[in-house]
């Protein structure tokens, strides 16, 4: 696949900005956290098939998104009472888990697959195979990897496990 | 009628791409009254028309192409020139390092006795040279040739989170994984990672040097804290590194052979 870019970003630029400030909230990184999509889908693009490019870039800017919340993380000498307070504002469900990613707690554990994979079931809804599709696995192997994940949120609700 | 609400973004954005309802097989999406389907696109034509006026095409191209460089950019070596006493950071253009995609590894390459000496469960690095049927695991003190191409691999052992840097004999520093700055170092305990580049030997004398800075305590290893740690080491005057509590690293220490033609030509 060749990609042009400026026709590639004429295409699916709105759609993966859109992505970028769904996750992080902010327009400055999101724009940026675009351009480094579109970068990545340069560095990429000889290996790549044209084929669901919608979807992978969907993907993509979901990586480049999480990673960024990950730079967020605060240094460690910041109170972790803050932290908690971070989770328990953020009413959303789904706020909730993009909270978790900037704290870096599914980061130390989970590989970027499983992340990608709980935030298209957990933050976008959709079901398990439909993830399983646009992931191309199984669904016992996606229902697999979100195993320990929800084990996670689920102590965090209970304020089992310690921040 | 299904709330549209619910409809997961991505299924929306592939249909305003021209796919279709079937193509996407989302039961949620199928559900949809067309009305509905016709309102969700109509908000993201506005959407759409507004980005690309806040964002134009043309502006885009080129920031995106800048990054592009700049990532280019890099992943080029830094040289640091001592000067009395202070090193001065430069970029590098004149040495490349020729990235080539990753050799196939043989894994009855992987030694049995990797663990032996190692505190249970670190993480394990391993060098190999690319031979030209096959490859060669490389151990600490073996000699390598400008030239040569190198392939990196890397047991996780116990690390939750690892970056694997090289240092040479010119006081260049590499990062060889994760692959960008940026990336994040978190890895999966108990896997085989491959590093995505090969690395190509350049005429920097004396040594090439490959930390694996690693944690296991959920921390995970900063990119850039590491690259200071190994900036700040001059060349052959530091052994051992200064790292900051919980942060543990090992080292894979490569001689260099002499480069024959500069010793031929030397005065």
């Amino acid at each position: 696949m060749t990609v042009h870019v400026e026709d590639s970003y004429r295409q699916h630029g709105p759609m993966v900005l859109r992505r970028c400030r769904r996750i992080l909230g902010n327009e400055e990184e999101a724009v940026e956290a675009m351009q480094d999509t579109f970068v990545r889908l340069l560095e990429k693009q000889h290996t790549l098939s044209a084929d669901h490019l919608t979807g992978l870039l969907y993907r993509m800017a979901t990586n480049v998104c999480l990673n960024r919340l990950r730079t967020r993380r605060r240094r460690p000498a910041d109170a972790d009472t803050e932290r908690v307070q971070q989770i328990a504002d953020a009413r959303l469900p789904e706020d909730r888990l993009l909270s978790m990613f900037t704290l870096g707690r599914l980061f130390s554990r989970h590989r970027e697959s499983t992340r990608t994979i709980a935030v298209l079931h957990l933050l976008d809804g959709m079901t398990l195979e439909e993830v399983a599709r646009e992931v191309g696995m199984s669904v016992s192997g996606v229902r697999k990897r979100l195993a320990p994940l929800r084990q996670e949120l689920e102590k965090l609700d209970t304020g089992e496990s310690k921040i | 009628m299904k709330p549209d609400a619910s409809i997961p973004q991505l299924f929306m954005e592939r249909l305003m791409v021209g796919e279709s309802v079937e193509d996407i097989g989302s039961k949620s999406l199928s559900q949809l009254s067309p009305e509905q389907r016709d309102a969700r696109m109509d908000t993201l034509r506005v959407s759409n028309a507004d980005i690309l006026e806040m964002y134009p095409p043309v502006q885009m191209r080129v920031a995106i192409t800048e990054r592009q460089q700049l990532r280019r950019a890099q992943r080029q070596r830094t040289l640091w020139i001592p000067a009395s006493g202070v090193a001065v950071a430069t970029a590098l253009l004149a040495l490349m390092i020729y990235w080539n995609a990753a050799m196939e590894l043989d894994p009855r390459e992987m030694r049995e006795d990797e663990y032996i000496g190692l505190k249970s469960g670190d993480p394990v690095l391993r060098v190999y040279r690319r031979l030209p049927d096959g490859q060669e695991a490389l151990g600490d003190g073996a000699v390598v040739r400008k030239g040569e191409t190198l392939q990196l691999l890397f047991l996780t052992g116990d690390a939750t989170s690892l970056a694997i840097l090289s240092l040479d004999g010119a006081d260049a520093v590499t990062l060889h994984y994760p692959p960008d700055e940026g990336d994040s170092t978190q890895v999966t305990s108990g896997e085989r990672v491959v590093v995505p580049y090969a690395y190509v030997l350049d005429d920097a004398p004396a040594f090439e040097r490959f930390f694996l800075f690693f944690r296991t305590d959920g921390e995970w290893v900063d990119v850039s804290t590491v690259r200071r740690i190994l900036e700040q080491m001059t060349f052959s005057k530091q052994r051992v590194l200064q790292v900051p509590s919980g942060l543990r690293y090992q080292e894979l220490w490569l001689r260099k052979a002499p480069d024959i033609t500069t010793e031929s030509n030397a005065p």
